[in-house]
């Protein structure tokens, strides 16, 4: 037996799709038995369920409440179509937001609000931790989402109350970001003035026709709030 | 052998994990050392690095990996190992360890540590890939006996040979987990001492000391329970064998307070100490 022919016949045991007793027809016995083999594809299959439980507890709670039963069903959905392959355990959820919209496009999920929570989940997540890129780091502290449901409200709507009803649909902007001082993860929801301002710092010159109405003070004001908000360092100058 | 430098760290060690950050800073009971899952902080800023810059400013910081699947196929992660290097030259972390397993296969990881087949092709595979983490870390590499549920299909020698076979080829440390011996001396039968021995143990860089639990029958390596007696007998037997390495004592399930992880770290310690000698844990001469 060869370590590409091991390789080859585990894969699929391990990722589900054969059984043990596959393996053991395809390499040969083992002294412990398919059971304790077929034990690798029960703790791999935990690890998944393990990483997305812990990154995403109320959305899990929220879907069990609506849909009684689907968590395991929409787990095991998401490791076939979306199989791990980054180092970082966490990454494994990068796709799960994608994977409730296409169960919602089919007609499998009925709301929004849960593809939007797993994004803005997985959001402050990648935010909490994500590395500093530039003088502002916006890339990896800042993140702004535009959601079609008050996803931020829901959210912490949700922690007060996990009986919370689903949310009716109403645009709201949100910055999701790592306060630059004290690292705490915090929202925003920025006024039209706050959006220009975070374009400005970002060099954005285009600005679409919404923001051509704003004066300079309205700018210099919205940057000093979000300033004080941990959402921008105070500039150099 | 490489030239394996002293390490630093000595006495009992314990894992800096998230429910402990806001705490383990103010903490006035004794800590001898650190240990991080590298993975958690390669490529990241924020609170979590904040704090272990913190940390290591006051005790030295070791990394052990899972995730480099170092009996796997395919290239190491370039840009992860260069982001690992880097945190381990901040840290001043004099060797690396991580598992002797494979993590992934064609690019799908599976975020456990998979036992390979004990053959002699496996044996040279690992010990080419450990060879070249080395070079490229810069460092001395260590590599854990894990625990395994079963042996793999065409194996054709024991676990302890395997080790043995991979450590002496790769010219490497290793990084023995002593609940891990006795894990699989529970799961596959034998003498938990009979299996110690069959480990190269005189290329012990360092011990793990952990718990575990019972599930359908067979123990299962968690580290989320107390340290059992039986575990306790193969540390005093590796302790006498080995002598003063640093030991980590590991719990990352079912974390409990800084406090009670603390109270199994002193038990350990004090059975280190009874072992080696009192003082042996601070790194005494007189021990």
């Amino acid at each position: 037996m060869t370590l590409d022919a091991f390789y080859r016949a585990m894969a699929p045991m391990l990722e589900g799709t054969a059984s043990p007793q596959v393996v053991i027809d395809t390499l040969g016995p083992t002294p412990s038995g398919a059971e304790n083999l077929g034990f690798y594809s029960t703790l791999v299959e935990r690890n998944h369920f393990k990483i997305l439980f812990e990154l995403f507890p109320i959305l899990r709670a929220l879907l069990l409440r609506e849909h009684p039963g689907s968590w395991p069903k929409i787990v095991r959905q998401y490791r076939a179509t979306h199989p791990a392959t980054h180092w970082d355990p966490n990454r494994f959820a990068e796709h799960f937001s994608e994977h409730l919209r296409a169960m919602r496009e089919r007609g499998a999920l009925d709301h929004p609000i849960y593809e939007e929570l797993a994004d803005l989940v997985y959001l402050r997540q990648r935010v909490y931790s994500g590395h500093d890129l530039g003088p502002d780091a916006y890339d990896g502290r800042v993140v702004v989402r535009q959601y079609s449901h008050p996803t931020s409200d829901y959210y912490f709507a949700l922690h007060e109350d996990p009986s919370a009803p689903l949310p009716q649909a109403r645009p709201q902007v949100v910055f999701v970001y790592r306060h630059a001082q004290d690292h705490a993860l915090h929202h925003f929801l920025p006024t039209a003035a706050g959006l220009a301002a975070l374009a400005r710092r970002q060099g954005i010159t285009d600005l679409p026709p919404m923001f051509a109405a704003l004066g300079e003070a309205q700018l210099e004001d919205a940057d000093r709030a979000l300033v004080e908000h941990g959402v921008f360092t105070p500039r150099a100058d | 052998m490489r030239n394996l430098a002293p390490p630093k760290p000595h006495g009992v060690g314990i894992g800096l994990r998230p429910p402990h950050y806001p705490e383990i800073l103010d903490t006035p009971r004794r800590i001898d050392w650190l240990e991080i899952v590298p993975e958690n902080f390669v490529h990241t800023a924020g609170a979590a690095m904040r704090t272990l810059r913190a940390c290591a400013e006051r005790w030295q910081v070791i990394a052990h990996g899972v995730s480099l699947s170092l009996g796997g196929r395919e290239p190491f992660d370039a840009d992860y190992v260069r982001g690992l290097k880097a945190l381990l030259d901040e840290l001043g972390a004099p060797y690396y360890t991580d598992h002797l397993c494979y993590a992934a296969i064609d690019g799908v990881a599976y975020h456990d540590l998979l036992p390979l087949p004990f053959t002699d092709e496996a044996a040279l595979h690992c010990a080419g890939r450990i060879r070249e983490l080395a070079d490229r870390l810069e460092r001395p590499v260590g590599i854990e006996n894990i625990s395994f549920y079963a042996v793999m299909p065409g194996s054709t020698m024991t676990h302890g040979e395997f080790v043995t076979a991979v450590a002496e080829e790769a010219d490497c440390a290793l990084m023995l987990d002593v609940n891990n011996v006795f894990v699989n001396a529970r799961n596959h039968g034998g003498d938990p001492l009979e299996w110690l021995r069959a480990l190269p143990l005189h290329r012990t860089i360092q011990m793990h000391i952990a718990g575990h639990i019972e599930e359908d029958g067979r123990l299962v390596d968690n580290h989320g329970r107390p340290i059992v007696p039986g575990v306790y007998s193969v540390f005093r037997e590796a302790l006498q064998r080995v002598g003063a390495v640093p030991v980590l004592l590991e719990w990352d399930s079912d974390i409990p307070s800084l406090d009670r992880v603390l109270d199994e770290a002193d038990a350990a310690r004090a059975v280190y100490d009874e072992v080696l000698g009192p003082g042996a844990s601070s790194g005494s001469d007189a021990a």
